[in-house]
């Protein structure tokens, strides 16, 4: 589902991932964990098509991400979507407007997209906020709505980057399990974080990088 | 479809100061734009009123015959390039004369020293190879000379010619003029814009679902110029026709004005809107 094969990112001539490979199944959760500037968040960029690679190859998903031309990148954006630390929804507009916005960018029909949002909120357990406005709601909530936006429209990939950095212990515990959720509905998750909390003492897949570099590659539970 | 006019409609009335602002200046454009056509097309229409007046003046040796005459006369109209063919005999032409000028001084003279003539009216899509046209009847045998109002004919050709290329220099500057507007304005709501379009691009939007909203902007921008436009139109119009003004300058009545122009302004201002705020979105990259 993503492949990483010798992959080498610069940003002004300094490397941020130095030979990178490494090879995520799909249906996997994967936890890509590291200390800040470790190029977690560039691994995801890369993954997602908004940064691409200075050498080696990178397939997600039937994509060549390292040589996509500008306009497949909408056709990747729809098979992997991604959840932002700062959440990235439109703050002026309702919960419901916000989730339905990637069916409505994909042409989806009005009729449909009202069952599907509502499905969509139940899942995070947020339909009672449907009417309400963005910027009304608290992080923990923004964030689930960003979730909701995210799966609304059945991706095989969701990637997700310190989804819980800013929330409290309990909301960032609602959404962890929201994304363990959606990986046992056979939904590829890559979640980078450097809170260890999530994945200590579970059998869930961890990358560690460490100055650009895969540190480690193993199961959590066998640490 | 629904939606992105929704998001146009919502967009403009969001930026509504600087919509109206452009609006006005595209329409003060549009009505400078109309000026120009209705100047040229007045013009177009007197030059071509006055150009079929002008007359080749034919005139015919002495003594020449009735037959003669009759048969140059079906000769001239085989060329098919006059619209009316008039002859005048120099009986006529002193009777004429006689009314002009005071009738003892043309007994003086003793004698008609007048000329049979003819008078043939040149057809306007004629009217360029006059030159020929007159160089082709000096060389018929009953002819003594040819004359024709070269001057007016060569000075309406270069007043066409100066009006044409000003009114196609203004078109061009005022053309410009409505595209940079509509493109400063679609760029500066784009630039407002920066973060929900960042949005769209991460959940796949496509370049031309981005677009879109912005293109109906634009060409709603251009329709409301034309619509402004139009009103100034009317008003000026109206003024124009009005009484006091018409009976202190008639010749303003005179003027033409097609009313095709209401059909024809908001579909150029909708198309310019269109095109500049395409231009005004450039190339949409998600990198």
């Amino acid at each position: 589902m993503i492949t990483f094969q010798g992959v080498y990112k610069y940003y002004s001539g300094i490397a941020v991932l130095q030979n990178v490979s490494f090879n995520i199944e799909k249906g996997q959760l994967v936890f890509i964990t590291g200390p800040s500037g470790a190029g977690k968040t560039t691994l995801l960029k890369l993954i997602f098509g908004s940064e691409f690679p200075d050498e080696g190859e990178i397939k997600v998903a039937n994509f060549e991400v390292s040589n996509i031309k500008q306009r497949e990148i909408p056709q990747l954006r729809r098979a992997v979507t991604f959840v932002f630390q700062d959440f990235r929804l439109r703050q002026d507009l309702t919960v419901f407007d916000n989730v339905a916005l990637p069916l409505r960018v994909i042409g989806e029909k009005e009729k449909d997209i009202k069952q599907k949002v509502m499905d969509a909120l139940k899942d995070v357990a947020l339909r009672h906020k449907a009417d309400s406005i963005v910027k009304t709601l608290s992080g923990g909530e923004q964030q689930k709505i960003a979730i909701a936006r995210a799966i609304i429209t059945n991706p095989q990939i969701v990637l997700a980057d310190e989804p819980t950095g800013n929330l409290d212990p309990e909301a960032s515990q609602d959404v962890i399990a929201l994304f363990k959720r959606i990986n046992t509905k056979g939904c590829t998750v890559v979640i980078a974080t450097h809170n260890s909390d999530f994945f200590r003492n579970k059998q869930y897949r961890v990358l560690t990088l460490k100055e650009g570099k895969i540190h480690e590659d193993a199961s959590s539970f066998s640490n | 479809m629904k939606m992105h006019l929704h998001s146009a409609i919502k967009g403009l009335w969001f930026n509504r100061w600087s919509t109206l602002l452009s609006i006005i200046s595209i329409g003060i454009c549009f009505f400078i734009f109309t000026g120009f056509f209705l100047l040229l097309y007045n013009v177009e229409i007197f030059t071509k009123k006055l150009s079929t007046k002008a007359a080749i003046v034919i005139y015919l040796k002495d003594d020449t015959g009735r037959t003669e005459i009759s048969s140059m006369i079906e000769q001239l109209k085989k060329m098919g390039v006059f619209s009316r063919i008039q002859y005048i005999s120099k009986d006529e032409a002193i009777k004429e004369m006689k009314n002009l000028i005071d009738p003892a001084l043309i007994e003086l003279i003793g004698y008609n020293p007048l000329s049979d003539t003819i008078e043939a009216f040149i057809k306007e899509e004629s009217l360029q190879n006059i030159e020929q046209i007159t160089k082709n009847i000096k060389k018929m045998q009953i002819v003594d000379d040819v004359y024709y109002p070269a001057k007016i004919i060569v000075g309406l050709k270069t007043i066409r010619v100066t009006l044409w290329n000003l009114a196609i220099a203004g078109f061009c500057l005022i053309s410009i003029a409505i595209l940079f507007i509509i493109y400063a304005t679609v760029k500066s709501f784009y630039w407002k814009k920066t973060e929900e379009i960042e949005i769209l691009k991460l959940l796949g939007a496509t370049p031309s679902y981005i677009r879109f909203p912005f293109l109906v902007e634009g060409g709603i921008i251009g329709l409301g110029g034309t619509i402004f436009a139009g009103i100034l139109i009317c008003l000026v119009y109206f003024v124009l026709h009005s009484k006091s003004f018409s009976e202190f300058l008639p010749a303003v009545t005179q003027i033409e004005f097609p009313v095709e122009i209401f059909g024809l302004l908001p579909v150029l201002g909708m198309f310019l809107g269109i095109i500049s705020s395409f231009f005004a979105l450039g190339k949409i990259k998600y990198q």
